[in-house]
C-alpha cells in the first residue's frame, strides 16, 4: 500500500450537494417530475452511507467472528427482502437461506483460499467482498424470479399441457426455469466482457485510488468477477428451484405464486 | 387395458360438490361422448380422470387404481387429457414433439414420420403445414395437431375436451373416421356440444344432478339437444 486515498475536504462535500442542487433544478426545468424521488435519494444515499461508515468503524475496531457474523445476517435480511418485494412472490422464506448460505460460502472461499487470509472474518475483507458478492445475486435473483413468475402466469396452460404428457415439476417449468436464469446472468456476462475497455469496476478503481499496485487491484478485480458470477448462478438457481417447488402440491400445479 | 372405473367420485370446488359418482365405467372400442348444460363440471371430470384436478375416490385402469399402481406421471399419459384451446412452444410441430420427447417418461416412445404423416392426412392436414411455424395456423389446424400429438404418445384411453370446437363439419367428419378407426386400440371419452359429433358417438352419457348417466342407445335428437342448448348443427 502506497499512500492512503486523498480524504474530501467538507467544503467540496457541500459543492457536491449544490451540484446535486443544480441537478435537480435541470429535471425540474425539464419537467421530468422526479424532484421527489430525488430528493429521497440523496437524503437516504447520504444518511444510509454515513451511518454504514460510523457502523462499519465500529465492526472494523471490534472485529471479533459474532459480531462480523450478527452484520452480515442483517445484510442477508435486508438483501431477501429486496429481492421479495422487487419480484412480488408471496411465499420467499427459502430466500433469507440460500442468500445467507451461498454468500458465506462463496465469501469464505475467496478469502481462505483465493486470496488466502489468515483470519477469514476479517471485517474489512469479509463485510466489504460479502456485500458485492451478495448485492449482485440480488439483484440477479430479484431480475429472475420476478421473470419466472412472469413467465408461468403467460404460459399456465401450456404447463398444464406439458403435465398431461406426463411431465414431472421440472419438465413442466423447465422452459422458463432455463430463460429466467439465463436472463439474470446476462448482466454479470455483459460487465465482464466491457470491464477494463468502457469502465473500470469500483473495487478496482477504489484499490488503485488507495494506492495498490494496479497489477494487484486487477487480480482482485478478476477473483471477484469469478466469485460474483459463482454466486449468482448459485443462488439464483437455488432461489428459481425452490419457487418451483412451490409451485407444485402432489404433481398438480397450484393457481399462483 | 380396455376399461377405465370410476368409483366413488367427489369432486369438491371451494368446499361445494361439483360432482359425486358412484359407479361408472368407460370402455374401449367405443366413442364415450359426455353431455351436459355448461358449467356443470364436463372439463373438470375430464381433467380429473386425467390426473390434473385433486379428487376423492379412485380410478381404475382394468383391475389397477391408477393411484396406486402408477405414479402421477405415468397415470397421466395412460389416461390423457387433451385440452380445448391447443398451447405448443414456438417452433412447428416437429419441434413440439421432440420436446415432448425430451420428458423422462417419453423418451422410450418412437414416433416415425409417416405416423405423423398418416395422421395428419386422416385429418385433412396437408404436410407442408407440419413444417411451419406453429404460430401462423388456424384455431382449426392447432386443434388438430394438438389432437395427433397426443395420439403420438399412445395413451390408454385419451380424454378429448370439446376436440371438435374450432373444425367445420367436412373436418369434424374426418376427425369421427378417425376415431372410429382407432376405438380399439385407444379408449375414447369426449366432452362435446357438437350435435353432429354427439349423434355420431357410439355411447352418449348426461352428466347432470352430479352423476353420469348412460343414455339409451335410442335416445331421441331432441333428448340430446335439450341438454346442449338446442341450437347445434
Amino acid at each position: 500500500m502506497h499512500d492512503p486515498a486523498k480524504d474530501i475536504s467538507l467544503i467540496s462535500m457541500i459543492l457536491l450537494y449544490l451540484f446535486s442542487g443544480a441537478l435537480i433544478a435541470f429535471t425540474e426545468i425539464l419537467k421530468l417530475n422526479m424532484l421527489k424521488e430525488f430528493l429521497i435519494s440523496l437524503f437516504r444515499m447520504s444518511i444510509q452511507l454515513f451511518l454504514g461508515s460510523i457502523i462499519l468503524l465500529y465492526i472494523f475496531k471490534i472485529n471479533t467472528l459474532w459480531i462480523v457474523m450478527a452484520f452480515f445476517v442483517l445484510m442477508s435480511i435486508v438483501a431477501s427482502i429486496t429481492i421479495i418485494k422487487k419480484s412480488k412472490i408471496k411465499k420467499g422464506s427459502f430466500i433469507y437461506i440460500n442468500v445467507f448460505v451461498v454468500t458465506l460460502l462463496v465469501t469464505f472461499i475467496f478469502q481462505f483460499f483465493i486470496i488466502q487470509h489468515n483470519l477469514w472474518y476479517d471485517a474489512r475483507y469479509f463485510i466489504t467482498i460479502a456485500g458485492m458478492i451478495m448485492g449482485n445475486s440480488m439483484n440477479a435473483s430479484a431480475l429472475a424470479l420476478e421473470r419466472f413468475k412472469n413467465e408461468i402466469t403467460e404460459n399456465y396452460d401450456l404447463v398444464k399441457t406439458f403435465l398431461s404428457f406426463g411431465a414431472n415439476d421440472f419438465e413442466a417449468i423447465s422452459l422458463f426455469f432455463r430463460k429466467s436464469l439465463k436472463a439474470s446472468l446476462i448482466p454479470i456476462i455483459t460487465n465482464m466482457s466491457s470491464i477494463g475497455i468502457v469502465f473500470f469496476p469500483g473495487m478496482m478503481t477504489g484499490q488503485i485510488l488507495a494506492g495498490s499496485d494496479p497489477t494487484i487491484a486487477v487480480k482482485y478485480q478478476i477473483a471477484i468477477m469469478i466469485m460474483i458470477s459463482i454466486s449468482v448462478l448459485i443462488t439464483t438457481f437455488l432461489n428459481l428451484f425452490f419457487l418451483m417447488k412451490n409451485l407444485f402440491k402432489y404433481g398438480i400445479i397450484k393457481n399462483e405464486l | 387395458m380396455n376399461r377405465l372405473l370410476l368409483k366413488d367420485i367427489n369432486i369438491k370446488i371451494n368446499n361445494v360438490t361439483l360432482l359425486d359418482i358412484d359407479n361408472f365405467v368407460f370402455e374401449k372400442g367405443f366413442i364415450n361422448t359426455i353431455i351436459g348444460k355448461s358449467g356443470i363440471g364436463k372439463s373438470t371430470l375430464l381433467k380429473v380422470i386425467g390426473g390434473l384436478v385433486k379428487y376423492e375416490g379412485s380410478i381404475y385402469l382394468d383391475e389397477k387404481e391408477l393411484s396406486k399402481h402408477f405414479n402421477i406421471y405415468q397415470a397421466r399419459k395412460k389416461v390423457h387429457y387433451v385440452r380445448q384451446d391447443a398451447k405448443f412452444i414456438e417452433g412447428n410441430f416437429f419441434d413440439n414433439i421432440k420436446h415432448l420427447l425430451s420428458f423422462k417418461i417419453n423418451r422410450t416412445i418412437k414416433i416415425t414420420e409417416p405416423e405423423i404423416f398418416n395422421y395428419a392426412e386422416k385429418l385433412g392436414l396437408e404436410r407442408e403445414l407440419l413444417y411451419k411455424d406453429i404460430k401462423t395456423l388456424s384455431g382449426g389446424e392447432k386443434q388438430r395437431l394438438n389432437i395427433i400429438r397426443s395420439l403420438l404418445i399412445r395413451p390408454e384411453f385419451i380424454l378429448l375436451d370439446e376436440p371438435t370446437s374450432a373444425l367445420d363439419i367436412h373436418t369434424e367428419g374426418l376427425l369421427i373416421n378417425l376415431l372410429n378407426s382407432i376405438k380399439n386400440k385407444i379408449g375414447i371419452i369426449t366432452v362435446s356440444h357438437s350435435y353432429n359429433f354427439i349423434r355420431h358417438s357410439d355411447n352418449k352419457i348426461l352428466l347432470s344432478d352430479k352423476r353420469l348417466t348412460l343414455f339409451d342407445k335410442n335416445v331421441k335428437e331432441e333428448d340430446i339437444k335439450r341438454f346442449i342448448g338446442g341450437n347445434n348443427a
